[in-house]
């Protein structure tokens, strides 16, 4: 977790509210690459995510008086704005291709990612990207991002408990993709 | 009994996938251009960073601006609103400082302006020397010239008298 010696970031964002520069830039580098991770989770896209990293630093910047850190830690927040964005964009992206041309293309998007990246992990990536929405964002930030259930329903807005059945489901949903693709054990699956 | 208890082994082992796949993904961050375009968002919506002007610049730079237009304004209407007369070619007040008093002859014209020209016959010699050559038709080495003169002493203007000397 964050060192203690380190400004906290509801002092930051006082300090980013009175105008202060530096206070805005440590906010950004402590928390773009998780909000850049679940972007790219949530799209597929390296390209995308970093559209959406982009615009919820200015949507932070924009907004900074009406950040209330009692009511949720600010990557809680960020979150949900990436989550928004994730969705409007997956929207537009589903208007222009089908749901397995996007597999492709976030297959091919980064060639060098790809060459290095383990076999069973772009499986797992593929399998997780094909599952609806509201059960891939549950499992992206429970397991991938490793937010606990109740900062989970606070970026989704929705109670607690809605949240443990979808990451149930989602988790199940997911199990089957992989079993369909070759009847493997879970196991053998993802080490294929 | 926990969620972990609660458990399948296919689930279990989905889990140790997924947090592989989180390691995996561990060093992914947003490229340094986007952090660029971030602040220099903040750099327009705050008018702060190391790209633009000090904040003390600008007003300093108005200051400066306005002294500039204060002072060609006095300069040019100053001494009354009529403006001067425009110096021959090569030929500036400037000059004046250094001509030598004991070769320069002047008198004043009372004028209804606060503008009074004065007549100055100033030796060809000194003119050459400062770069103008005139020519002599008295052949007395002085040459007449016109100076308009301004109420606080200022030359406004100076030109050659038509047909008492030429510019070469």
């Amino acid at each position: 977790m964050e060192d203690t010696a380190e400004p906290s970031d509801p002092e930051l964002v006082e300090r980013a509210r009175g105008g202060e520069r530096e206070a805005f830039g440590v906010l950004y580098r402590r928390h773009q690459a998780y909000v850049y991770r679940f972007a790219r989770a949530m799209t597929g896209s390296s390209a995308v995510a970093e559209d959406i990293v982009q615009e919820v630093f200015l949507a932070l910047m924009r907004d900074l008086e009406r950040y209330d850190a009692a009511r949720a830690g600010l990557r809680t927040y960020l979150f949900g704005i990436a989550r928004n964005l994730a969705r409007y964009k997956a929207r537009s992206m589903r208007r222009l291709i089908s749901l397995d041309q996007v597999e492709e293309v976030s297959e091919f998007e980064d060639p060098a990612e790809t060459l290095s990246a383990s076999q069973e992990n772009r499986r797992l990536r593929r399998c997780l990207a094909g599952l609806p929405a509201r059960y891939r964002e549950v499992i992206i930030l429970c397991d991938l991002q490793e937010l606990d259930y109740a900062a989970t329903a606070a970026v989704l807005s929705v109670p607690i408990g809605t949240v443990r059945s979808r990451l149930h489901r989602g988790r199940h949903m997911l199990l089957e993709r992989l079993r369909s693709r070759d009847g493997l054990p879970v196991a053998k699956r993802c080490l294929i | 009994m926990n969620d972990n208890e609660a458990m399948n082994t296919d689930e279990k082992e989905l889990l140790s996938a997924l947090k592989a796949l989180a390691r995996e993904e561990e060093g992914l961050a947003a490229g340094p251009h986007v952090e660029a375009r971030v602040m220099r968002a903040w750099d327009e919506a705050r008018g702060t960073g190391a790209g633009r002007r000090p904040s003390y610049l600008m007003p300093a730079l108005k200051i400066a601006a306005a002294m500039v237009l204060a002072a060609s304004a006095a300069y040019w209407w100053g001494g009354g609103a009529v403006p001067p007369a425009g110096p021959e070619p090569g030929v500036e007040p400037a000059v004046m400082a250094s001509w030598p008093s004991s070769e320069t002859l002047a008198w004043l014209d009372p004028e209804p302006e606060s503008l009074q020209i004065v007549h100055v016959r100033v030796a060809s010699a000194a003119l050459a020397a400062q770069g103008y050559a005139l020519s002599d038709p008295d052949g007395d080495g002085l040459v007449e010239l016109e100076v308009i003169v301004a109420t606080d002493g200022t030359a406004r203007g100076v030109r050659v008298i038509p047909g008492s000397a030429a510019i070469y």
